[in-house]
């Protein structure tokens, strides 16, 4: 009997698979947003340099690893920038000079799936040092990838990164003064104290020797009286 | 007298070598190695992506508009990091024609760009050469926002071939 039911009851199943089935596709295309991988991505998204010792006398040098997501090979170039009024941190301003940081490279070339570096150069000029203390500048290096521009009449979307630099300035100015007087002072204080104490050492011997001066003398004046005597 | 200047002269020798050894001459001498510091965050790996990446507005007419759907740019935040702000910016090549408008009717050899933000960001706004729109200020990780583009075109005084446009999407940790 229950073989002889089974027409309906598989067609039912069947029926409940595909409606099953539907639920699921639909659900994937109208729930989940399609997922992309491709565009290029970037490290690190932001860093803060800070000078504690004063500036520096050599160039600030530091690489932004720049990833190719596609699946296909990319050309990137980077660029400095003031970020807009409404993207600036708060108790941070522009830099002076937009020159003072630079990117090595103009153009790099990143293979599908593989990473490079952009190397980016922060070079203070050493007669505007001393004219920018205890200050905080922020500065954009923005990435983007080379597009092909070569069709006429399009709209093209181009994304470009962002790796925001916040540079704060040293607080004061480094000391001046030669490192080698360091020395010199601590050598002559040095000196001077061994001197110091080489003088009261001879002085303290000479009256002791006055001491025993007096000593023999009393001795030999006592002999004396007694002699006298 | 002899023993008195070897006296003198191995107290200045052992003079020089405490002044050599003190920890302020070292420290003085350690101060000409320049120390920097940099922060960052390690996990920090911000990227974007927007699909498609072309949009052809074929022939135009002169005063006339042409939209693409709200949704038919997707942008997605495939980064590590949460809070990502866009920016879209556009340039015009050749400029020929001026793409700075911010309001219709457009001056002759004009044309304006107005922004369709999706449901997530909301924006409508006029797209500027000399100014950016935000698209998004707090787009998380594996977000998604949609947007299109409504194209007006003025009044032609004179000939015109071909215009490019380049939207540039600008993505920054916030």
């Amino acid at each position: 009997m229950i073989f002889n039911t089974g027409g309906w009851a598989v067609r039912i199943i069947r029926t409940l698979f595909f409606i099953f089935l539907f639920l699921l596709v639909s659900l994937n295309i109208f729930s989940f947003p399609p997922v992309s991988s491709g565009g290029i991505s970037i490290w690190p998204g932001k860093l803060t340099i800070t000078m504690p010792d004063g500036y520096t006398d050599e160039e600030i040098q530091y690489e932004i690893e720049v990833s190719n997501n596609n699946a296909y090979d990319i050309n990137v170039t980077g660029e400095i920038e003031n970020p807009s009024l409404h993207h600036l941190k708060e108790n941070y301003t522009f830099i002076p000079d937009l020159s003072w940081v630079q990117i090595t490279s103009d153009i790099v070339h990143i293979p599908t799936n593989e990473s490079r570096f952009l190397e980016v150069i922060i070079n203070i000029p050493d007669s505007q040092k001393s004219l920018h203390y205890n200050e905080r500048w922020e500065v954009w290096i923005a990435v983007s990838e080379l597009i092909d521009q070569s069709t006429d009449a399009e709209t093209f979307i181009q994304t470009e990164l962002v790796v925001k630099f916040f540079i704060i300035t040293p607080y004061a100015e480094k000391s001046q003064i030669p490192q080698f007087l360091y020395f010199i002072v601590i050598f002559l204080i040095g000196i001077t104290t061994v001197y110091i104490l080489y003088i009261k050492k001879r002085s303290r011997g000479i009256s002791i020797n006055k001491n025993s001066v007096f000593y023999l003398k009393n001795g030999k004046g006592v002999n004396k009286s007694n002699r006298r005597k | 007298m002899e023993i008195k200047k070897t006296l003198m002269i191995g107290l200045i020798l052992v003079m020089l070598m405490i002044a050599s050894f003190s920890p302020v001459t070292i420290n003085v001498l350690a101060a000409t190695t320049d120390t920097i510091t940099i922060e960052f965050d390690p996990e920090g790996n911000i990227s974007i992506d927007v699909s498609p990446g072309t949009y052809n507005f074929s022939t135009f007419w002169s005063n006339t508009s042409e939209s693409t759907s709200g949704t038919y740019f997707t942008m997605w935040n495939n980064g590590t990091v949460d809070n990502m702000q866009t920016d879209i910016q556009i340039t015009a090549s050749p400029a020929s024609l001026t793409i700075d408008e911010d309001s219709v009717p457009i001056a002759d050899d004009n044309y304006a760009l107005y922004l369709i933000g999706g449901t997530a960001s909301g924006v409508n706004a006029w797209v500027r050469e000399s100014t950016t729109i935000q698209l998004d200020s707090d787009l998380d990780r594996t977000g998604t926002e949609t947007f299109g583009f409504t194209l007006y075109l003025s009044n032609i005084t004179a000939n015109h071939t071909w215009q490019s446009m380049t939207i540039t999407l600008t993505g920054s940790q916030a």
